[in-house]
């Protein structure tokens, strides 16, 4: 995966993400302004399928935190990668926020269909499209972190370490793990629709539906 | 983003690659989002997004089919909610037939059913216009404790447009609490007739012209779906009926008649019936007439809604108008009766309150968190545990439903039962909760540390339940090793106690902009105690804008809390330098202003007010900050609270 996909440019790049970073963080809008429209449509990619309030205010936020710095920006990583975990991190003050009566969410064990039980569907018509993304909200949210990342966004293992704070190794271990959970919840929710998925390739349905996604 | 418009046909090309074929790239909503941060961050390019001849002007909220825009109808200069449905299926033919029975439901007029404007299609979406109801759903309108004479009309006006809807023939097809908006004009609308069968392709008339949907899908909401609805079979006038008594009764008593968190479990949950305590205090003729429309055999319901509306009607009416006097007093004692019925919710939520804190949720999450866990948990200790836990819980419920059936002696006497039951709850959920986060080391000594758990038997024992209260009180300093989270957090678990709050405001919020603030309690304050942190945004606005939070640290008459004598507040923020200020309010018991202190620093540097001798009384202490802060996010501290240990 190249560091920003040509196709989401408005322009040529001629200048990097981090040239632009550093020029926004030293006041200039219009670098900012460019990175943002180099961006957005991943950030907001991100929030979609997890929240169901509008996910303007956590997109603001996860660019602001960007230019305020406030998570650190590891030399070797890709601005994408930052982006990710920037967002990541967003997402889970988020959750932390909406805590009630002392019910500690646990990131990994919570997922997004029990915090927000109306699917933000809205994006697939098709009917197996839509049990996958259905099934990606009912596992753990932090499965459905790095299943997303690792399908929609092409990810590296060692990149989604960095995303969500771990080691290369458990990140791969992570994302194992993520996938069977995902497979049962396909499982479940395929049964409720009447839906055949004996023969399901699970990376081939999940490419097909990131066309969707990224058309 | 630029080269997805280039394979866009126009309007009703649905193909079903094109997922957020609208609004330029990617669909109105991304268009909606992008303008706003932009807007925000850059202070430009906050264009309008339009959808058709309507100006979006936000969002309003979001089903599982569907977006809900409030949005400005530039023709005829007036606000309208505008839902946007994405129909399944590809064909030009399904969308203009979707149309079509849309259409049919905008003819529906009744002063209880939201009148749809206009229907239109959007770039392969379908726009449905509606007023723009200013009030709350009924959900939130809920939330407010009310009389059953307010909440009877309420449920008698969505009644009636349920009534008029399957007099015109149209089937609701998704009724619930969301689904009725009680209007700021006391008017109440049903909103929605028929949509969530809009998004699926495989409806069809029947002989009598009846909308009716393809059987084999579901559609609507589980919680409130007819039986006949959860097997997946044609759902007619009297689902909705169904549908409207779980409402009428999850509104009436706080609980729905039927549980289950599978739809297998609610279909058995159905089929077994309401239990027979279900609407115990409403009057026995509406409680007969809902549990009737509960039948799970449609035949066994009533025949329309009629009978309903009829036991609906409120009785007596010549004794609402006698003269004011009179009816102050009654409306007092009918308020105070119906409040005493609330308190019993209680009673009522006894088993849901238990299996929050250790049900087949927390049961499942523990399994799974600790089959992770390295090293891994040896069966036979998971299994003490849990039997362990579920004798606890057993005993609890016991006890619980006996206090509760043998009544309140008297109101205080009702909160301080219903206080140790939460208390006890409390303390289970703190041995349980490490297990959910997979803490395996703690998996064995479960069995020891419900033993010594108060035995909630003792909870009807007013001698042991105050030496209980003692006890525990004391318990609340932070053990050494930070395992126990102390007596601050018990102020997020325990609504009737009130350690700690914090809250932030800016002053923005009333012109335009939000902002939201959390209280959390942290170990790790700088001097080794606890921290409170208040995280908050100011959001939407551009500008410096001004913010506050307080903090309380107070007692209760049930846990006394002593502050440390040496401990000391300190306020510290993130953000942009400016100017700030603290008072720190000091009250003894209660009432008595004991000091006020005032404190104005140009910088977010710590500031520290000692509280000082504080440690022989009884003090609640309320910290009020206040400072100019940069949109986004703030961070503010309040280190090294304590309590004494004595």
């Amino acid at each position: 995966m190249p560091d920003a996909p040509a196709r989401l440019l408005p322009c040529p790049a001629v200048t990097t993400d981090r040239e632009l970073l550093e020029a926004w963080r030293s006041g200039s809008a219009a670098a900012g302004e460019a990175l943002f429209e180099r961006h957005f449509d991943a950030v907001m990619r991100f929030f979609r399928n997890k929240i169901d309030d509008g996910p303007e205010e956590l997109v603001q936020r996860t660019f602001l935190a960007c230019v305020e710095g406030r998570t650190r920006f590891r030399g070797d990583s890709t601005f994408r990668t930052y982006l990710f975990a920037v967002a990541h991190n967003t997402l889970k003050a988020h959750f932390r926020s909406r805590r009630r009566r002392g019910v500690e969410i646990d990131f990994t064990a919570e997922s997004v269909w029990g915090l927000a039980p109306s699917p933000s569907t809205l994006a697939v018509r098709d009917r197996s499209q839509r049990v996958l993304l259905d099934a990606l909200r009912r596992i753990p949210v932090q499965s459905q972190v790095v299943l997303e990342l690792h399908y929609w966004e092409g990810l590296t293992a060692a990149e989604i370490g960095e995303v969500i704070d771990v080691p290369h190794g458990t990140a791969k271990t992570r994302i194992r793990r993520a996938r069977q959970l995902l497979g049962a919840a396909i499982e479940e929710r395929a049964r409720g629709e009447s839906l055949d998925v004996s023969q399901l390739d699970l990376d081939a349905w999940a490419q097909s539906v990131r066309q969707v996604l990224l058309r | 983003m630029t080269d997805a418009t280039t394979n866009e046909g126009p309007g009703l090309e649905l193909a079903a690659t094109h997922a957020d074929a609208s609004a330029g790239e990617k669909g109105v909503e991304y268009a909606r989002v992008k303008s706003l941060v932009r807007g925000a961050l850059f202070g430009r390019g906050d264009t309008p997004v339009r959808i058709g001849r309507f100006t979006v002007l936000g969002r309003l909220g979001q089903g599982a089919m569907s977006v809900v825009y409030a949005a400005y109808d530039d023709e005829l200069d007036r606000k309208v909610a505008l839902k946007l449905l994405r129909p399944e299926g590809n064909d030009a033919q399904a969308s203009a037939r979707l149309r079509r029975e849309a259409q049919a439901i905008a003819r529906l007029s009744h002063p209880n059913v939201v009148p749809v404007y206009e229907v239109g299609e959007h770039d392969g979406e379908l726009f449905i216009a509606m007023e723009f109801v200013r009030g709350a759903t009924l959900r939130t309108w809920l939330e407010t404790a009310r009389g059953w004479p307010e909440l009877r009309d309420v449920l008698q006006q969505a009644a009636q447009g349920l009534a008029a809807a399957h007099e015109a023939g149209i089937v609701h097809r998704d009724f619930k609490p969301e689904n009725v908006m009680v209007g700021d004009d006391g008017r109440v609308r049903v909103l929605d007739f028929g949509v969530a069968a809009l998004g699926e392709s495989g409806q069809h008339r029947d002989d009598a012209g009846v909308l009716q949907t393809r059987a084999g899908t579901l559609i609507g909401t589980p919680a409130y779906m007819a039986p006949e609805g959860l097997a997946r079979r044609v759902v007619d006038a009297r689902g909705d009926q169904f549908s409207f008594c779980v409402v009428a009764l999850e509104a009436a008593s706080g609980r729905r008649p039927f549980e289950g968190e599978t739809i297998e479990a609610l279909q058995r949950a159905v089929e077994t019936g309401p239990s027979s305590s279900t609407g115990a205090d409403l009057s026995p003729g509406v409680r007969a007439a809902l549990l009737q429309g509960l039948s799970s055999d449609p035949e066994a319901r009533h025949a329309s809604m009629a009978p309903l509306l009829r036991a609906l009607d409120p009785p007596a009416a010549p004794r609402w108008r006698t003269p004011v006097v009179t009816s102050l007093v009654g409306a007092g004692v009918l308020a105070g009766a119906w409040s005493m019925s609330r308190t019993d919710d209680r009673c009522r939520t006894a088993e849901a309150d238990l299996a929050a804190v250790w049900g087949s949720q927390a049961r499942s999450e523990a399994t799974r968190a600790l089959a992770d866990a390295q090293p891994p948990v040896a069966l036979g200790t998971w299994t003490d545990a849990t039997l362990a836990l579920d004798g606890y819980a057993d005993r609890w419920l016991n006890a619980r439903t006996e206090a509760c059936e043998r009544g309140p002696d008297d109101d205080e006497t009702a909160l301080q039962v219903a206080l140790c039951f939460e208390w006890a709850l409390s303390d289970l959920g703190r041995v349980v909760d490490p297990l959910r986060e997979g803490a395996a080391s703690v998996a064995e000594d479960v069995p020891s540390r419900v033993a010594s758990l108060f035995d909630p038997g003792q909870c009807s024992d007013a001698a042991a339940r105050s030496s209980w209260a003692r006890v525990r009180s004391q318990r609340a300093a932070p053990a050494p090793d930070g395992s126990e989270s102390g007596l601050l957090s018990d102020f997020e678990q325990v609504p009737y106690t009130r350690f700690g709050a914090g809250w932030a405001v800016s002053t923005d919020h009333f012109v335009g902009g939000t902002s939201t603030a959390t209280m959390t309690v942290e170990e790790g304050g700088r001097g080794g105690g606890q921290a409170l942190r208040v995280a908050g945004e100011v959001l939407g606005k551009q500008q410096p804008t001004w913010a506050g939070a307080m903090v309380f640290l107070g007692a209760t008459p049930f846990a006394p809390a002593n502050l440390q004598s040496k401990g000391a507040l300190s306020f510290w923020a993130r953000g942009k330098p400016g100017p700030y200020a603290v008072m720190l309010f000091t009250v003894r018991n209660g009432f008595e202003p004991a000091r006020v202190e005032f404190d104005v620093r140009e910088d977010w540097t710590r500031t520290q007010i000692d509280l000082g001798a504080l440690s022989d009384e009884r003090y609640d202490v309320t910290a009020i900050f206040i400072g100019r802060v940069r949109p986004g996010a703030f961070d503010l501290r309040v280190d090294d609270v304590g309590f004494a240990d004595d």
